[in-house]
């Protein structure tokens, strides 16, 4: 829990999470692949 | 699950050249990040969360397209960051061939063969949507544009999967963007930071 509270008081790692999950978002979104797993879901 | 792969090594190359540098991880300026989000959530429903099997294909086919066009904009809108122009232009090249093949992205009868080994060819038929992803079946001669498609093959552990160029480029921008958050300070634009930080800096 100490863990996390620092983590969310650093405002750099913050915007660091945020702008991972961003560009994973985009990449979900932009790319197109056909996956094996995608198919059985 | 390839483009999160590219997402992994682009994230390891930068921890690793941040501390190779000895430099903080700092994220760039981004510009209408709330676009990002809103853009992104007809696929959310379309392609992930269980709504996807109750959603027609139509209205899925419509979530990808209105969604990667909101995406395509926010790209161009920070075209000028780094990795930015290749997401962009990937994103486009995938889009522009989504649009012009009935709003799917198209891949071969012989490509899915090739993902799907093991699942009878009964399971799918040519031209109608592959499952529940983003994918129509098509000979690549009535494919347009079909060099924009599903063309190139990769088998990675247990997994299989088809991708086109436009996901490469978008692998590839992520990777640029990744490696630009261990870049110093004053070489991008940075999220300005609180009075407070300046001070501790």
């Amino acid at each position: 829990m100490s863990t996390l509270v620092s983590l969310f008081a650093d405002s750099r790692k913050v915007r660091l999470v945020v702008f991972a999950l961003m560009l994973v978002l985009f990449i979900l979104g932009a790319g197109a692949p056909e996956d094996a797993g995608g198919f059985f879901h | 699950m390839i483009l999160l792969g590219a997402f992994s090594v682009g994230l390891a190359a930068a921890v690793l050249r941040g501390l190779i540098l000895r430099r903080e991880l700092h994220p760039f300026e981004v510009r209408w990040m709330g676009l990002l989000f809103v853009a992104f959530l007809p696929q959310l429903f379309a392609f992930v969360l269980p709504t996807r099997f109750e959603i027609p294909d139509f209205w899925a086919s419509l979530a990808l397209i209105s969604s990667q066009i909101g995406l395509l904009l926010f790209a161009l809108a920070n075209v000028s960051r780094p990795g930015f122009p290749l997401l962009a232009l990937g994103l486009a090249s995938n889009l522009l061939v989504i649009l012009l093949n009935g709003g799917w992205m198209p891949i071969s009868p012989e490509m899915v063969q090739r993902v799907l080994p093991h699942v009878s060819p009964d399971s799918w038929q040519i031209g109608a949507r592959l499952g529940t992803g983003k994918d129509i079946v098509l000979p690549v001669f009535q494919t347009r544009l079909w060099f924009l498609s599903d063309i190139f093959f990769i088998h990675y552990g247990w997994n299989r999967a088809a991708f086109s160029p436009g996901d490469v480029l978008v692998a590839l921008g992520g990777i640029r963007a990744l490696w630009a958050l261990a870049d110093r300070p004053s070489a991008v634009p940075r999220v300005s930071a609180s009075p407070v930080a300046a001070q501790e800096g």
